[in-house]
């Protein structure tokens, strides 16, 4: 009698996990990096988007033979590479934080750049002391969506390139919009003390003079 | 030859995400100033042959 011929080995097992762990590695991120933010934190969300994207294709190529879990890592691939080709062409900073945030420096004590990812950022140059700052000091404000609002003292020397990816920029009582608006001022006469570059992704950004 | 247990649409999709996150990684920390005129086509290029491989590699053999 004959022995019965060995059954073939099983099948390797597939490892759907594989994506659902990922997905939620990414998840329980993005909440810390929320939760951080909310504390006040300063999370350089500018190098974790693209981190996570060269995280999500070092797992498909990891889990390229496992058979599973992968249809979730490739939609999570295009929908993170659709919103870094978007921040890149607008010019998100996805780094600025959600919610209106206020800024009013004094004397010399100033930033050479504020930002906001989305929101209102309202920076008051009012008490800014022109006369003591190097000069031309250059000063960037940027959000990606929403508005910027810079207020500056009336009759400074100052030099303002407000551009709009897809809004409006109103500079001293003119104002353009559409795609690509951008509005260039300069104080008449003296060379410019500051020269401010005011920058919105999507939405407006307005200078006021007080 | 090649390997029927390997899914080559999940390999190219992983290598593409590698490639564009390392571009965009650059291009946030100042590296490397990426235009969207020119990274715009470029990734759907890739993104179309990656398609048209993937595609292919699971197209059954006649």
């Amino acid at each position: 009698m004959s022995t019965p011929a060995p059954l073939p080995p099983p099948p390797e097992p597939v490892t759907p996990w594989a994506g659902r762990l990922v997905l939620g590695v990414v998840l329980a991120l993005f909440g810390v990096g929320w939760l951080l933010e909310s504390l006040s934190v300063d999370v350089p969300w500018d190098v974790v988007f693209p981190a996570v994207l060269i995280g999500i294709g070092m797992m498909l190529v990891v889990s390229a033979r496992s058979g599973a879990g992968q249809v979730g890592l490739i939609l999570a691939g295009i929908v993170l590479t659709v919103l870094l080709v978007l921040g890149t062409a607008i010019d998100i900073p996805f780094g600025g934080g959600v919610g209106d945030r206020s800024v009013h420096p004094m004397g010399v004590r100033v930033e050479r750049e504020y930002e906001r990812g989305i929101g209102t950022l309202t920076l008051d140059l009012t008490d800014l002391d022109l006369d003591a700052i190097e000069v031309p000091f250059d000063l960037r404000a940027r959000v990606g969506i929403g508005e910027l609002v810079v207020i500056v003292p009336e009759g400074a020397a100052v030099r303002v390139e407000a551009h709009a990816g897809l809004g409006s920029v109103r500079v001293d009582g003119m104002e353009e919009a559409g795609i690509d608006a951008e509005l260039s001022v300069s104080a008449p006469g003296a060379a410019p003390r500051l020269r401010l570059e005011a920058s919105v992704g999507i939405g407006e950004v307005r200078i006021e003079r007080v | 030859m090649s390997d029927p247990g390997l899914n080559r649409s999940a390999l190219v999709a992983g290598v593409f995400f590698i490639a564009a996150g390392a571009v965009f990684l650059l291009e946030r920390l100042g590296v490397w100033d990426v235009s969207l005129r020119v990274l715009g086509p470029v990734l759907l290029i890739t993104l179309g042959i990656a398609i048209i491989l993937g595609g292919r590699a699971s197209r059954p053999p006649p």
